[in-house]
C-alpha cells in the first residue's frame, strides 16, 4: 500500500541521524562534510528590507510606538525555548525586556543553486537538549546585527557619525540625548544589504537540513561583557504566560481549518501488520459520519523515512462523530510477523543476544578477563529496564489541507523544517507551498520529532480534498508510540586490594542503542562495554536524554554497587575516580556537537562536590526508613550531579522523595526559571519512569492502554523538596532539559538501597521493596 | 436547552448527540479551546472545567448530564477583565508552566479545591489535586495553591 513517488534528498537526513542512534552501538551519526552554493533569494536582495522579508533583522520587528516583536525561532515543547531565545536576541539588541513581545518565527529555508533546502539563521529544531547551545553563537549575532543596522541608519539621519552613537534599552544615545529605535526603522529598511556580510557556513546538523549563518564584518562583532547582561541570566517575566494562563494560547490541537473534517483512525495494533479487510456499513450510518476509508503505510521508495501505521479513518463533522463510528468498525488484521512478541519474550531473548557471536565493541580498552580474574572481589549482575512511551500530555494530532496551491498543516513538531521536507518528498508538493502553522507542543519528549501523525492528515486531506484534522486518543498515541527500548544489561565488574575499580564489564543487549561512553568507562583501566541486539521489533524513537536516560541507571548505578564492594564511600569513590583535572575525549553523540568532544573531570567533580556540600553529604541516612544516596551523570554536553534523599514504609514498600538536591553545571544559565524548571522536570519524570513505565506488549501488538495502565507520578508522590544549584556559569552555555533524568534515577535507587538494602537493578521499581 | 457558558447562554440542539462528552461540545461546538483533551477517561485533569462551580472532568461528563440553566465556566471564564483570577495571578507568580498544556485543568482543579479548602496544608493538595502534568511541574502548582489561598483571603 504505497503511494507517491520519492524524490531525492541531497546531504543527511534527520531520520537517518535517528536510526543511527536506535540502530544501537556506533552512536556517531557521521555527518558527511557539506560544499553549499549561496542560497538563490539572496541574489535579489537589495535592500535590508528584501534580505529579511520586510522585517528590521532576523527575527527582529520594531514597531512604531517602539515595541519590539521578537520570534522565538525554535518550536517550545515545554522547554521555556519561546523565552530563552528571544531574551539572547533583546540582549545584544539590547531593548528593554518589558517592551518585547514574543511571536514564533515560521519554518524559514532556502535553495541553494542544487535546490537543496538550506534553514536560515538558525537551526529550527528542538533535540538533544540543543536549542540553547547551537542559537547562543547565531542569536547573539542576529542581535549585534540588528543593531549595527539601527545605528548605521541613525549615524546618517542625525549626521553624527557612528562612533559617537551608543544603545540604552532600545533608544540610540548621543550627546545627551534620546531618541528610540523606531525613529530610524524605515530609513534602516532602505539602507543596502551588503551591509550585511552573508557568510554563508552550513552547520551540520544530524537531526535536521543544514543551516546558514549571517555575518559582518569584525569591527561590529563585539558581543556584550557578560557583567552588563540586563536580561541574560535574569528571572523576567515571560510575555506570552498571561496567555496561556487565560486558555487562549495555541496548542497542535487546537489548530482549525474552514471546512474541516474530523477523523479517528483505527491503526493496525499489530508490529508490521495491516489491514486486511473491513467494513464500515454500520459506521457510516452514524449520523455526522461523511467517509470511511483506508490509511495506507504512506511512503516512498528509497526513502529511508519511516512510516505511519496503516489503519481505517472514520470522517466525520465532528471528533466525536468520528470517534463514536470508529467502534463500529469491522476490521481484519494482517497482524503481521511478530505475534511471538510479547514482554517475557522480549526479555528473554534479549538474554539469549547476551551469547550472539555479532556482538559490538562500543569500548574496549586493556584486558577485562585479566583484570577480572586478578580482581581482589568480583560482582556480576544483571540489570533490565523496560520499553518507556513518550505520553505527551497532549496527544498526537494535525489538522491539514492539501489543494492545488500546496499544504497547509498545524501540528506541535519538533523539527518543523524537517517536517515540511518530510511532506514535500512524499506527497510531492514543493517546499515553498507547504506552510506550517506554528503553536506550542504540549510536550515533546522525541515523540514529535516523527512524522507518522503528520503523514495521516495529509494523505486524508488529499484524498478527500477537504481539511482533516486528525485527533489520537490515549490509547492510539501509547500502542503507536515510538518507545525507549527495553534493555537487559550484565555488568561484572571487580575491585582491587586498595580499593579500585580493576576491570568492569558491561554487556548491553537491546534493540536500541545506549551512550556510556561517558562517565566512568574512560577511567577504568580494564573496560569494555559490548552491545548485542535482541529480535525485538518494536518501534523505537528517541525519549529523553536517548541514549543517556538508561546509561545513567545502568552506570552510575553499578558504579555505587563497587564502591560498596570495595568499601568506600560512593561520593568519595568518584572523586578519587575522576582525578586530576583533564578532558577526556568522549566518543558518544550529541547533536552538533564540536569536534572533538571532552569531558571535563574537572566540572564532573564540581558539580560532584558542590552537590555534596549543599546536601552535606556524609555518606548514607543510618535512620530507619531513611536513605539517602547520589550519582552524577554526563549528557549533551552538561553536567549533573543529584543527591536524593527517601522515606520508605518499612511494611508496604512504597516511599516518598524528601529531598532532591542538585548541581548542574550547564554553562551559563540563560533565564534561571526555566533552567529550574527543566531541572525540576527532568526529576520528575525520572520519578515517573522509575515507578512507573513498564509498556507491555503481547502477541506482537501494545498491550497498555491508558493512564490508569500507566499510572505517572502526581502531585502526592512529587518530591517534598528539589534543591537546585547552577554551577559553572562561566562556560557558554548548554540545554537542561535532558541533563537530569539520568542522574536522578540511579541517585534514586542508591538511597532506595540505603533504606532497604534491596538493590534496584530492574525498572518499575514495583514491589521489590516490599517485605516478602 | 438553554445553559451558559462562561455566562454567555449557548443552545444545545435536541439533534446533538447527547453522549457527546462535555469537553467536545465546548471546544467543537463553542469554539473555547483553552480545556484540553488528555486521556478520554477521566484520568488525567486535562479537561477539568466547572459545572455550576464544581470541577469536573468533561472528557468524561456527557452533555446529556446537564441540565436548563446549568452554568459551564472554562479557563476563558475566570478571570476579571483585565484581572486574572488569584489563581492564575499566584500561577504567574511561580512561573508555573512548561508546556502549559494541562495547566487550565490545573487551575480549574484547584479554584474547586481552594472552595472546599480555603487554606489548604500539603497534606490536603496531595490528597485532592491528582491532575497530571507531564512536565512536572507540581512543586510550583502547591506553591501557588498556598500564594492563591493567600490571594484569596486578602493577604496580598
Amino acid at each position: 500500500m504505497h503511494m507517491t513517488k520519492a524524490q531525492t534528498r541531497g546531504g543527511i537526513t534527520r531520520r537517518s541521524a535517528i536510526r543511527v542512534f536506535i540502530g544501537g552501538g556506533a552512536l556517531i551519526a557521521a555527518a558527511p562534510s557539506l560544499t553549499l552554493a549561496a542560497p538563490s533569494s539572496s541574489d535579489r536582495a537589495m535592500t535590508i528590507r528584501d534580505l529579511f522579508g520586510g522585517d528590521i533583522g532576523p527575527m527582529v520587528i520594531i514597531h512604531q510606538d517602539n515595541i519590539v516583536t521578537l520570534e522565538a525561532p525554535i518550536p517550545d515543547m515545554g522547554t521555556g525555548v519561546e523565552m530563552a531565545l528571544p531574551m539572547i536576541l533583546a540582549e545584544e539588541l539590547d531593548v528593554d525586556w518589558q517592551q518585547v513581545k514574543i511571536e514564533r518565527f515560521k519554518a524559514n529555508s532556502v535553495p541553494n543553486a542544487e535546490g537543496q533546502r538550506i534553514q536560515n539563521y538558525v537551526h529550527q529544531g528542538s533535540g538533544g537538549s540543543a536549542s540553547v547551545r547551537t542559537a547562543w553563537p547565531q542569536l547573539r549575532k542576529c542581535g549585534v546585527i540588528t543593531r549595527r543596522i539601527i545605528l548605521t541608519a541613525a549615524a546618517v539621519k542625525l549626521g553624527v557619525p557612528y562612533d559617537q552613537l551608543s544603545t540604552d534599552k532600545g533608544f540610540v544615545v548621543t550627546g545627551g540625548k534620546r531618541f528610540p529605535y523606531a525613529d530610524f526603522i524605515d530609513d534602516a529598511l532602505m539602507q543596502d544589504a551588503g551591509l550585511v556580510k552573508q557568510k554563508f557556513t552550513a552547520v551540520d546538523n544530524p537531526h535536521e537540513v543544514p543551516t546558514y549563518e549571517i555575518d559582518i564584518d569584525g569591527d561590529f562583532w563585539a558581543v556584550k561583557p557578560r557583567q552588563e547582561y540586563a536580561v541574560i541570566g535574569k528571572d523576567v517575566a515571560s510575555p506570552r504566560l498571561e496567555t496561556l494562563l487565560r486558555g487562549e494560547e495555541t496548542f497542535g490541537i487546537d489548530h482549525n481549518l474552514p471546512g474541516q473534517l474530523y477523523a479517528s483512525i483505527e491503526r493496525c495494533p499489530y508490529i508490521g501488520g495491516d489491514v486486511k479487510s473491513f467494513r464500515a456499513e454500520e459506521a457510516k450510518a452514524l449520523a455526522g459520519v461523511v467517509d470511511v476509508i483506508a490509511v495506507p503505510a504512506v511512503t516512498a521508495p528509497d526513502s529511508d523515512y519511516e512510516f505511519n501505521t496503516p489503519g481505517v479513518a472514520v470522517l466525520a463533522t465532528s471528533y466525536w462523530a468520528a470517534y463514536k463510528a470508529r467502534q463500529l468498525l469491522k476490521i481484519e488484521w494482517d497482524k503481521g510477523p511478530q505475534t511471538h512478541e510479547n514482554t517475557a519474550w522480549q526479555y528473554e531473548n534479549s538474554i539469549t543476544a547476551f551469547d550472539q557471536d555479532d556482538k559490538r565493541d562500543l569500548h574496549n580498552s586493556g584486558d577485562v578477563e585479566k583484570g577480572l580474574a586478578s580482581a581482589d572481589k568480583v560482582l556480576d549482575v544483571q540489570y533490565q529496564a523496560p520499553h518507556f512511551a513518550h505520553l505527551t500530555i497532549e496527544p498526537m494530532n494535525c489538522v491539514a489541507s492539501v489543494t492545488d496551491d500546496g499544504c497547509v498543516f498545524g501540528a506541535g513538531v519538533q523539527y518543523p523544517n524537517g517536517a515540511i521536507q518530510f511532506i514535500s518528498d512524499i506527497f510531492g508538493i514543493p517546499v515553498d507551498n507547504i506552510t506550517h502553522l506554528t503553536c506550542k507542543l504540549g510536550c515533546g519528549f522525541g515523540r514529535r520529532a516523527r512524522d507518522d501523525y503528520l503523514a495521516e492528515a495529509v494523505y486524508l486531506s488529499k484524498t478527500v480534498k477537504r481539511p482533516v484534522k486528525v485527533i489520537w486518543t490515549r490509547e492510539d498515541d501509547i500502542q503507536h508510540d515510538f518507545f525507549n527500548p527495553m534493555s537487559v544489561t550484565r555488568m561484572r565488574g571487580g575491585v582491587d586490594k586498595d580499593g579500585t575499580i580493576s576491570a568492569w564489564d558491561c554487556l548491553f543487549s537491546s534493540q536500541g542503542g545506549t551512550n556510556m561512553q561517558s562517565f566512568p568507562t574512560l577511567l577504568i583501566p580494564n573496560m569494555r562495554i559490548r552491545h548485542t541486539r535482541n529480535a525485538s521489533k518494536a518501534k523505537l524513537g528517541a525519549w529523553r536524554g536517548p541514549g543517556h536516560n538508561l546509561a545513567g541507571f545502568y552506570a552510575e548505578g553499578f558504579l555505587n554497587e563497587l564502591a560498596e564492594l570495595a568499601g568506600r564511600d560512593p561520593y568519595e569513590f568518584r572523586i578519587a575516580l575522576l582525578g586530576g583535572d583533564r578532558g577526556l575525549p568522549y566518543t558518544g553523540w550529541y547533536p552538533q556537537r564540536p569536534e572533538n568532544p571532552t569531558i571535563s573531570t574537572k566540572r564532573n567533580k564540581a558539580v560532584l562536590k558542590a552537590v555534596a556540600e549543599k546536601a552535606n553529604w556524609k555518606g548514607g541516612n543510618p535512620a530507619p526508613g531513611k536513605g539517602r544516596g547520589i550519582a552524577s551523570h554526563y549528557t549533551f554536553g552538561a553536567f549533573a550531579a543529584m543527591v536524593v534523599d527517601v522515606t520508605v514504609d518499612q511494611t508496604d514498600g512504597t516511599f516518598q522523595v524528601d529531598r532532591v538536591t542538585a548541581a548542574i553545571d550547564c554553562g551559563l544559565v540563560v533565564h534561571p526559571s526555566g533552567a529550574r524548571a527543566q531541572i525540576e522536570s527532568g526529576i520528575i519524570d525520572g520519578l515517573s519512569a522509575a515507578v512507573h513505565q513498564n509498556i507491555q506488549f503481547d502477541e506482537g501488538r501494545v498491550t497498555t492502554r491508558n493512564f490508569d495502565d500507566v499510572y505517572l507520578t502526581r502531585m502526592d508522590t512529587s518530591p517534598r523538596h528539589i534543591d537546585i544549584s547552577f554551577v559553572g556559569e562561566d562556560a557558554e552555555p548548554f540545554g537542561t532539559g535532558e541533563i537530569a533524568l539520568p542522574a536522578f534515577i540511579p541517585a534514586l535507587a542508591a538511597a532506595l538501597y540505603d533504606a532497604t538494602g534491596v538493590r534496584i537493578r530492574k525498572l518499575p521499581i514495583g514491589d521489590q521493596l516490599k517485605k516478602t | 436547552m438553554q445553559i451558559t457558558v462562561n455566562g454567555r447562554s449557548i443552545s444545545i440542539n435536541e439533534g446533538l448527540d447527547g453522549e457527546m462528552p462535555l469537553l467536545w461540545f465546548v471546544r467543537d461546538f463553542v469554539q473555547l479551546t483553552g480545556t484540553k483533551f488528555g486521556c478520554g477517561i477521566g484520568q488525567c485533569g486535562a479537561c477539568t472545567l466547572h459545572v455550576n462551580g464544581d470541577a469536573v472532568r468533561s472528557c468524561s461528563y456527557p452533555v446529556s448530564a446537564l441540565s436548563e440553566g446549568d452554568a459551564v465556566t472554562t479557563i476563558e471564564g475566570i478571570a476579571d477583565g483585565e484581572k486574572l483570577h488569584p489563581v492564575q495571578q499566584a500561577w504567574k507568580e511561580f512561573d508555573v508552566p512548561q508546556c502549559g498544556y494541562c495547566q487550565a485543568g490545573q487551575m480549574m482543579a484547584a479554584i474547586d479545591l481552594l472552595k472546599q479548602y480555603p487554606n489548604p496544608t500539603d497534606e490536603i493538595i496531595d490528597q485532592n489535586h491528582d491532575n497530571l502534568c507531564r512536565c512536572g511541574t507540581y512543586d510550583r502548582i502547591r506553591k501557588a495553591i498556598h500564594r492563591a489561598a493567600d490571594l484569596m483571603a486578602g493577604k496580598g
